[in-house]
Formats: C-alpha cells, structure tokens, sequence
C-alpha cells in the first residue's frame, strides 16, 4: 500500500515539461521514477562539480554514483517546494565529504594534469591558472567556489547547499575573486 | 550575487571552459545500480512492515475477544423470564400423574386455599 501511494502521481495543475516548472509545484508528488526526469537537468552540473570538487579524481565517478543512489534512496525526504537541484547538489556535498574523509587516509588526491577544456577557448592558459587555483583551495572553500562559479548557485543556495552561513560564503567568495583578479592582471572585458 | 561584478562573468566563462562529459558506461552502471537498489528498499520495507501489520491484526483480534468475554460481566446476569409453570400431581395407588402447565397465554390459575 504504501508503495503505491509513492508511486502515484497528482499532477493537478501542471502543465508542460519543464523539470524546473514541476519543482516549483506544491501539487506535485514525486515517485522513484520520476527522480531521473527530475535529476536528468541537472546531472551534467553534479558530474562536473564533483569531478572540479574531488580534483579530477578518477574516484569521482563513484562520488557521482553514489550520490545519484542517494538521492534516489532518500527521496521521502525531498520537499517539493524546494529546488530539486539544491537538495541533490547537498546530497553531493555529503558524499563528498564522506569521500574526503575516507580518502584522507590513504594517499592525497590527485592533481588531473588533462584538464578537458571545452570548445576553444580564447586564452587557454587562463583557464588553467583558474583551475589552477580552485585546486589549491580548501576543500568547502572549493566547493563553494564551483558551486558558484561553475555550477551557478546563488549564495543562498550555496549556504542551503554546504551549510556555511551566508556572510561566510560571501566572504570566501570575495576573497576568491580578489586574488584572481590578482592573480590574471585581469581587468573586466580584457580577458 | 548581491553586489554584481562584471569579473564574475569572465571568472565563470574560465571556470566552465573545462567541462567532461558523463561517460555513457557510467550512465548505464548507475542505471544498474539503481534498479538493483530499489527493489532491494521494497523488499526491506515490507519485511519491517509486515510483522508489524500482523501483531497488530493479532492485537485487535485479542482485544476484541478479551472484551466479547468481559462486558456481559459488567452488565450483571439478568433473570430469565418465566414461561411456564408446571404442577404435577400424583394420584396415590392408580399410577396416574397429572400436570398442570400454566402458560402466559393460559387464563390465570385462581389458588384456592
């Protein structure tokens, strides 16, 4: 019985296709089936922050899996009234953590020397001293620095996201940004 | 960001200028991995479940025989009605019996002393 309830889907009032639309409804009720067109937005997002988060690590595909299992696992427990997208990206974070702290065991993790740079860029090198950077950061600082920069979080998002308070957030942020702009001799418009 | 600068912008562009693609064997093994997981968690919540289902069955089921059996006590045991009255008499040294059955139905016996 109680299975069925979870399967069954009251859609009343929702129109269209939109994942996004559909999380923002307070009719909807999600069943297992449903994570995948839910998380199917997002996943392109999640495999590449935590691939970006966990330094390219070859570990990270099993991060990704994992934290997809959860999600599906632990459905209940997303409110529908909240973004799909910040509740699975929290669910990363975790298994991200979860990943450090077993990875800090053994050996560090490793410094991918392939960075894949996507389409032709007009200054690669650039590219790479971003990363570069990002990589030396600690690990929450990083996290939140491709959660916002990569995967376009606001910083309410992140602070829900990772826990960190909002005026923590804004801090790393800030700082970030400041020794970048160092670091590039970078003015607006002249990258 | 509250307070936009421009070099976010720039800053973004860099950051995602470095992008993998999820492999299409890591989709299927996730896949896998899922429906191997979801069946598993069914299975698991009926084995909680179901015990817990029957002692509570079992539980009603007892209650409700506990009190079927308790409650007439409460009410007190009520005298049952008379239907008849019988009065036999034997006719000494003849062995003949006579009985008198008195019904509601029956005109009432006037007693004479």
């Amino acid at each position: 019985m109680e299975n069925a309830r979870a399967v069954s889907l009251h859609r009343s009032g929702i129109t269209g296709d939109d994942a996004k639309t559909r999380e923002g409804s307070e009719a909807l009720r999600i069943d297992p089936d449903q994570f995948w067109e839910l998380a199917a937005p997002h996943k392109q997002k999640l495999y590449n922050f935590i691939h970006k988060s966990l330094s390219f690590s070859e570990e990270a595909d099993d991060v990704y899996q994992e934290t997809l299992l959860r999600g599906l696992k632990y459905l209940r427990s997303y409110d529908e009234k909240k973004s799909f997208g910040t509740w699975l990206f929290a669910i990363a974070h975790n298994e991200i953590k979860k990943h450090r702290k077993r990875a800090r065991q053994g050996d560090p993790l490793p410094l991918a020397e392939n960075l894949v740079i996507h389409g032709e860029p007009a200054r690669p090198d650039l590219i790479w001293e971003v990363h570069r950077y990002a990589q030396a950061l600690k690990p929450k600082h990083k996290e939140i620095f491709f959660l916002f920069y990569d995967s376009g979080f606001s910083i309410a998002e992140i602070s829900r996201i990772t826990g960190v308070g909002d005026g923590n957030v804004k801090f790393i942020l800030n700082r970030a940004r400041n020794i970048l702009r160092k670091l590039l001799g970078a003015n607006h418009g002249k990258l | 960001m509250e307070n936009y600068d421009p070099f976010d912008e720039e800053l973004q562009k860099l950051v995602r200028g470095v992008e993998h693609e999820i492999p299409q064997g890591l989709e299927a093994k996730v896949r896998i991995a899922a429906e191997t997981l979801l069946p598993q968690s069914k299975s698991r919540f009926l084995f909680i479940r179901r015990p817990i289902l029957l002692a509570s069955l079992s539980a009603t089921a007892a209650l409700l025989l506990v009190i079927l059996f308790i409650l007439p006590s409460f009410h007190g045991r009520e005298e049952a009605p008379i239907t008849e009255i019988r009065t036999q008499f034997e006719l000494s040294g003849k062995n003949i019996t006579i009985i008198f059955i008195q019904r509601p139905d029956f005109p009432a016996l006037e007693t004479v002393n």
